[in-house]
């Protein structure tokens, strides 16, 4: 009898090896779809075979009162164990339960495998026992997270110091913490066959214009990747252009932006495992545009903006334009300055592109390494790389004087644009612009600029012109464009977003 | 679609090595020539002798730190002949290892003596050349052009910038016209005016501002004094010229200095009065202005107010008698650089213009100027 | 992998849009040479000419405006047939609108080439001096190439945004350069006979070429927006600018000099002192700056062209985009037949008037001929669908 129930486990086993195999990458979808059984022991061997015998795979095995066997199963690590100990086996083992509630307080019942398997992956731990298709999910995630701290990339002096954690849970809450709206969504997506990456999509309902929504999810669904380690794989997968340089979908650290661009109708994505969240659609003037420009007087914060467009051109185009003036156009120059430039340079080799070149990789070597290196020396390195390497240069007569100044001043240009994503394009673009000014000078940049304004022209962020609200023109629009206009004068919500909501605020609720 | 860029790129990446930046000059491969100077061939040379002044850049102080101090070399002059200008510059291209750049003459040095003859072939190249400034000053130099390039101010390192702040410090000031070579151009083109010059004198160290050249028919005819050009301007531009020194009548070295602040100037053409028939231009010039010297102060008048009286009517009397004869001598040498014609071309055009040859009318046309002075100050003095 | 655009609408050309178009594209070379030939004739009344010249053009637009809104969505080349034969003979109404449809196509192609070809002879002879003129018009060439691949919305919003690049230098020129004129060579206001103001105004009708492209653009448009408004208002404002510039040109140089110089515009930058302005001799950047108003007049009225000859073979966009990278090899050849400067400008002169013919014949016919098969009248607005 007893060889019959092993010659008969033995063919289970071999069936469920078979089926297990059949689909031999392990990834989500290949685990099957099916019920467990009822036997406890079937299924720790089912689950284990899943994870392949992973030794961080915990399977503890315990009796509850009634007397039947049970067991929880979990990842090691990813799970808070005094939850585990104290209310799942405690409560099970000492307390006479009739019927099953672990004193977690978030249960749920399956008898799916497929599910099962994505619970544990995901720090939850399952409770099997004897006897029962019915297999509980416990939520005792518990993981070490890095706490809600001041975020590293977008510092405002004025506003709010939290950020983004890696934390999905953590995140959701605190733009819920800001929104305190019923009618803000969230459509959770599972994205990644591999990384099974847990992707919240939010907007707010009434605002948000549908359409837009429906394709920012229907994009993420339609995502075919193995892995979502950061939300730069899902930006780059669902904008518009792939091959543009510029960015068509915004992301922030910060949960004040999110909050503030959901309330113009925009789309939210935030992505488990990584701090920065995604903002859909986008336009180019946000990426010159910082929260602290609402949070300031309109004055000054109008001022700043007209500073960051500025720092901006001048990192697009300063070094060109020096090229261009100094190799096509130097009648542009005053004669008494052309006279200092020419002497600077009398002693430089290279014709100027070439010293713009050298200098501008130079900096950007410094920049990257700055970045490299650990915290407190990077800084340090950079100001002393480049001061003494731009002395020696000079002193040495490889450079000119004036380049020096030019390729500091651009770089520090590049650095006052609040968003670091076009930051770089503008950094990147420099260099073809640089290489237009040395064959045709002025002219050469005006094509790069026409070539790049068409382009500009041609995007379009899930169906938002990329330059609007200047082309289309928007006037209402145009109040929030280089210009900050006071927050009783901005009524409505920029209508390029096609917001259904219009009113931001009602004519009664001012004083 | 999507491989767009890509091709783009390539095809750029292609055009610039086919191409070579045809245009692509560094700043110290151009040869910049600040100034031209325009000279008559000697006796056996051929028609044109032109120097130029070229800036040594590595010998101007302030560049690199290395340089300085021997201003006496900072520029090089050089001195060619030719058959035209253009002629003349391409010989000099041959004595230099770099391109002439004439992007930044802001000077055009033109001697007295060619001037005379007529300037016409030499502003032909001028007007063609694309490089040329519209704003360069082309100047009229008494004696030999090239003097004026071989300065050696010691204000500034560069003899050129000398006279660059020169004429636009006397710009600012009121006191030296801007007459660049657009204003030459135009003024020639019209047929109802003529055109002036300014006109220096160069010494061995320095550099001297004697009046305006007046031209006709791209002819020098005749010069102005600064006295006159101040008239000139004031009439003119309503620009406020220099000061006026008038002695006073009746004493010894007493004189007056009235400074002019503020100039409005009306022409209006009205049927002659006098010599019955015609018209008659009449110029009302007001001049405001401050009392700046009065000496020998020992004359003394019964009252501030009387003081005052007295100066406006003397000085009006002096300023007109400046005038008149700043008109004479454009009527003698029939050059109307007052845009005398413009006004009756424009406002008198077929009652007048239509019928008369003003180049040959201009020489009798009556012309009265009538001089307004409002004194406004007496400066920090209060006693007369 | 090509992104579908689900549930992203078509944008129509706003009047705005409309506008920006129709002036951009009228805003061209001609503005360079324009103070000289406005005033040739016209002497000191120059500034009369583009007043004159561009009355030809309120009528066309007018007309052109009228017939897109007879035949809603459609363009000149989609509409053709339907005038010339009733739909139920569309090989008749083929073979009838050919012509037209080929003489419209062929004169603007031809007249782009021109525009480069003058674009490219400015460039040369005053910025880039040693840079050959068959480059410049490549590149030039290319930008247009490199537009013609993208939509046609893409055309509207890269006119817009241009736009301000175009307007603003030739104000801020007009504008600045008052500080130096002088009134008095606008006078005496009347020397000329009535007859040649218009004879003067002829040489100006050049410079308001260009519009004729809305025979195609026209059928992208919003439907409630007002074509026949952003006709007017973007002729009108062409010839505020134009007006001015010519103005600013006679006051500085006078008739007499203007006559002289070859592109008096750009002399006009070159007399411009700004006070305050680190830099000096303001031509070269004008110039660059200029590229975008040439860009506009050239790449909008190529990318008529090539949309047209799509429509004429019923073909989608990877037609065009071939299309547009062949249609400039013979194009290339047509602006180089010129042989020298003054042929240019005679060839343009003509160019100008031949326009002129054109766009006041074809439409007047057109309605003519609507008129005698009783078909013209406007269909009611439809709702904006888009």
């Amino acid at each position: 009898m007893s060889q019959f129930w092993n010659a008969w486990n033995k063919r289970k086993d071999r069936l469920r090896n078979q089926t297990l195999e059949q689909h031999a990458n392990k990834s989500m979808d290949s685990v099957k779809d099916s019920p467990v059984t009822s036997v406890l022991e079937d299924n720790i061997v089912l689950i284990e075979q899943q994870f392949g015998k992973s030794d961080d795979l915990v399977v503890r095995r315990f009796q509850i009162t009634t007397g039947k066997d049970a067991a929880v199963i979990f990842l090691d690590g990813m799970v808070d164990r005094n939850v585990i100990s104290d209310f799942v086996i405690r409560s099970l083992t000492t307390e006479n339960v009739t019927y099953l509630s672990p004193a977690s307080n978030e249960l749920e019942t399956t008898n799916q495998l497929r599910q099962i398997v994505r619970n544990i992956l995901s720090g939850n731990s399952v409770l099997f026992i004897d006897g029962s298709t019915e297999v509980y999910l416990i939520n005792s995630r518990g993981w070490d997270r890095r706490s809600v701290m001041e975020p590293q990339t977008e510092s405002v002096v004025r506003g709010p110091r939290d950020g983004f954690t890696e934390t999905l849970s953590v995140n959701a809450a605190l733009i819920r913490f800001r929104l305190k709206d019923p009618n803000l969504r969230v459509k959770h997506l599972i994205v990644g066959q591999r990384t099974q990456t847990d992707v919240f999509v939010m907007h707010i309902d009434g605002v948000a214009h549908p359409p837009i929504v429906e394709e920012v999810i229907r994009r993420i669904e339609n995502l075919n990747l193995d892995a979502i380690l950061e939300t730069g794989y899902i930006e780059q997968m669902i904008q518009d252009h792939r091959y543009s340089p510029f960015p068509q979908i915004q992301n922030t650290e910060r949960p004040d932006k999110i909050v503030a661009n959901l309330l113009e109708g925009k789309v939210a994505i935030l992505v488990d495992g990584t701090p920065f969240v995604l903002i859909a659609p986008a336009v180019l003037s946000q990426f010159y545009q910082s929260p602290e420009d609402y949070y300031e007087r309109f004055y000054i914060a109008s001022l700043i903006r007209f500073i960051r467009v500025i720092s901006i051109l001048i990192a697009l185009l300063l070094p060109s334009l020096y090229i261009a003036f100094s190799s096509f156009h130097p009648e542009m120059i005053p004669s008494r300055l052309v006279i200092a430039m020419a002497a600077g340079r009398s002693t430089v080799p290279f014709p100027s592109l070439v010293e713009a070149m050298f200098m501008e990789i130079a900096i950007e070597i410094l920049r990257e390494a700055s970045v490299r290196l650990p915290g407190p020396i990077g800084p340090t390195i950079g100001i002393v790389g480049a001061l003494v390497v731009g002395e020696a240069a000079v002193s040495a007569g490889l450079v000119s004087p004036v380049m020096v100044i030019i390729v500091a001043v651009t770089t520090i240009g590049s650095f006052a644009s609040p968003s670091y994503s076009a930051a770089i394009a503008i950094r990147m673009l420099r260099f073809p612009v640089m290489f237009m000014a040395g064959l045709f000078g002025l002219y050469g940049i005006m094509l790069f600029i026409i070539v790049m304004l068409v382009h500009l022209s041609s995007i379009k962020s899930f169906g938002v012109p990329y330059l609007s609200p200047i082309s289309p023109l928007n006037l209402k629009g145009m109040r929030d464009l280089f210009l900050r206009f006071p927050h009783h004068l901005m009524k409505l919500r920029p209508s390029m977003f096609r917001v259904h909501d219009k009113i931001r605020m009602r004519e009664d609720d001012q004083s | 679609m999507d491989k767009r860029w890509s091709y783009l790129c390539l095809l750029l990446l292609c055009l610039s090595f086919l191409a070579g930046c045809w245009d692509r000059r560094e700043l110290e491969e151009r040869a910049s020539v600040l100034a031209i100077a325009i000279d008559a061939g000697g006796e056996d040379e051929e028609r044109y002798r032109v120097t130029v002044q070229i800036p040594i850049p590595i010998k101007i102080a302030g560049s690199s730190g290395q340089g300085g101090g021997g201003n006496s070399n900072a520029v090089k002059v050089m001195s060619v002949t030719g058959r035209t200008i253009t002629d003349a510059t391409n010989n000099l291209q041959l004595r230099l290892n770099q391109r002439l750049f004439l992007g930044h003459t802001r000077v055009v040095a033109i001697s007295e003596e060619i001037a005379r003859e007529g300037i016409e072939d030499i502003l032909d190249g001028f007007r063609r050349e694309a490089l040329i400034r519209r704003l360069l000053w082309p100047i009229i130099v008494r004696g030999k052009a090239s003097s004026l390039l071989e300065i050696k101010p010691q204000l500034a390192q560069i003899p050129v910038v000398f006279i660059m702040d020169l004429v636009e410090n006397g710009r600012k000031m009121g006191t030296i016209p801007d007459k660049t070579l657009g204003d030459y151009l135009n003024e020639t083109s019209n047929k109802s005016m003529q055109p002036f010059l300014n006109y220096v004198e160069a010494t061995k160290r320095e550099v001297k501002w004697i009046g305006t050249a007046i031209f006709h028919d791209h002819k020098m005819v005749g010069s102005l004094t600064p006295i006159q050009t101040w008239s000139l301007m004031q009439l003119r531009n309503q620009k406020r010229g220099g000061d006026v020194i008038m002695p006073l009548a009746g004493q010894e070295d007493a004189y007056v200095t009235l400074r002019p602040r503020f100039v409005d100037t009306n022409l209006t053409i009205q049927p002659n009065k006098f010599k019955g028939g015609g018209l008659e231009a009449v110029f009302s010039c007001e001049v405001q202005g401050d009392i700046m010297e009065y000496v020998p102060g020992n004359i003394r008048f019964a009252s501030p107010e009387k003081f005052i009286e007295a100066m406006q009517k003397e000085l009006k009397q002096e300023m007109e008698k400046r005038a008149r004869q700043m008109i004479q001598k454009l009527q003698k040498h029939n050059s109307d650089v007052l845009k005398l014609g413009l006004h009756l071309r424009s406002y008198h055009f077929h009652d007048y213009w239509v019928h008369h040859d003003w180049n040959k009318a201009f020489k009798d046309f009556p012309i009265r100027v009538e001089y307004t002075i409002k004194l406004r100050r007496l400066g920090m003095e209060m006693e007369q | 992998m090509k992104r579908q655009d689900n549930g992203t609408p078509r944008y129509g050309f706003t009047t705005w849009q409309q506008t920006c178009l129709i002036t951009s594209t009228l805003i061209g070379v001609g503005v360079l040479t324009l103070p000289r030939t406005s005033s040739s004739r016209l002497l000191e009344a120059g500034w009369m000419a583009p007043l004159v010249g561009s009355l030809g053009a309120y009528i066309s637009i007018w007309m052109i405006a009228k017939l897109s809104r007879r035949f809603p969505g459609m363009t000149f080349v989609e509409y053709s047939p339907l005038v010339w034969a009733s739909k139920e003979s569309p090989k008749l109404g083929k073979l009838l609108s050919i012509p037209w449809i080929f003489v419209y196509l062929s004169f603007i192609y031809v007249a782009t080439g021109m525009v480069s070809r003058i674009f490219g002879e400015v460039v040369v002879t005053s910025v880039l001096l040693n840079t050959p003129l068959e480059v410049i018009m490549i590149t030039m060439f290319l930008l247009a190439f490199f537009l013609s691949l993208h939509d046609v919305d893409v055309v509207a919003r890269v006119n817009e945004i241009l736009f301000p690049l175009i307007i603003f230098p030739v104000l801020f020129i007009a504008i600045a350069s008052f500080q130096k004129a002088d009134w008095s060579y606008l006078f005496p206001l009347i020397r000329v006979s009535g007859k040649s103001i218009f004879e003067g105004a002829y040489e100006a009708v050049y410079s308001f070429s260009g519009f004729e492209i809305m025979l195609i653009f026209y059928a992208f448009t919003q439907h409630n927006s007002g074509k026949e408004k952003a006709g007017f208002v973007g002729i009108l404002m062409t010839m505020v600018v134009y007006t001015l510039i010519v103005v600013a040109g006679i006051t500085v140089f006078g008739y007499e000099e203007l006559q002289r110089l070859t592109w008096p515009t750009l002399e006009l930058v070159k007399t411009t002192q700004v006070p305050g302005l680190i830099l000096e001799r303001l031509e070269s950047a004008f110039l660059a700056v200029w590229v975008a108003a040439v860009f506009t007049t050239v790449a909008n009225a190529y990318y008529a062209v090539i949309y047209g000859l799509r429509q004429c073979f019923n073909k989608g966009m990877v037609f065009q985009r071939i299309a547009s990278a062949f249609l400039f090899i013979p194009l290339f050849f047509i602006a180089l037949i010129p042989q020298n400067i003054v042929e240019i400008f005679q060839i343009s002169s003509y160019i100008g008037i031949g326009n002129l013919v054109l766009n006041l014949g074809v439409p007047t016919i057109y309605w003519i001929v609507l008129f005698l098969r009783g078909k013209a009248g406007i269909p009611k607005e439809r709702k904006a669908d888009g």
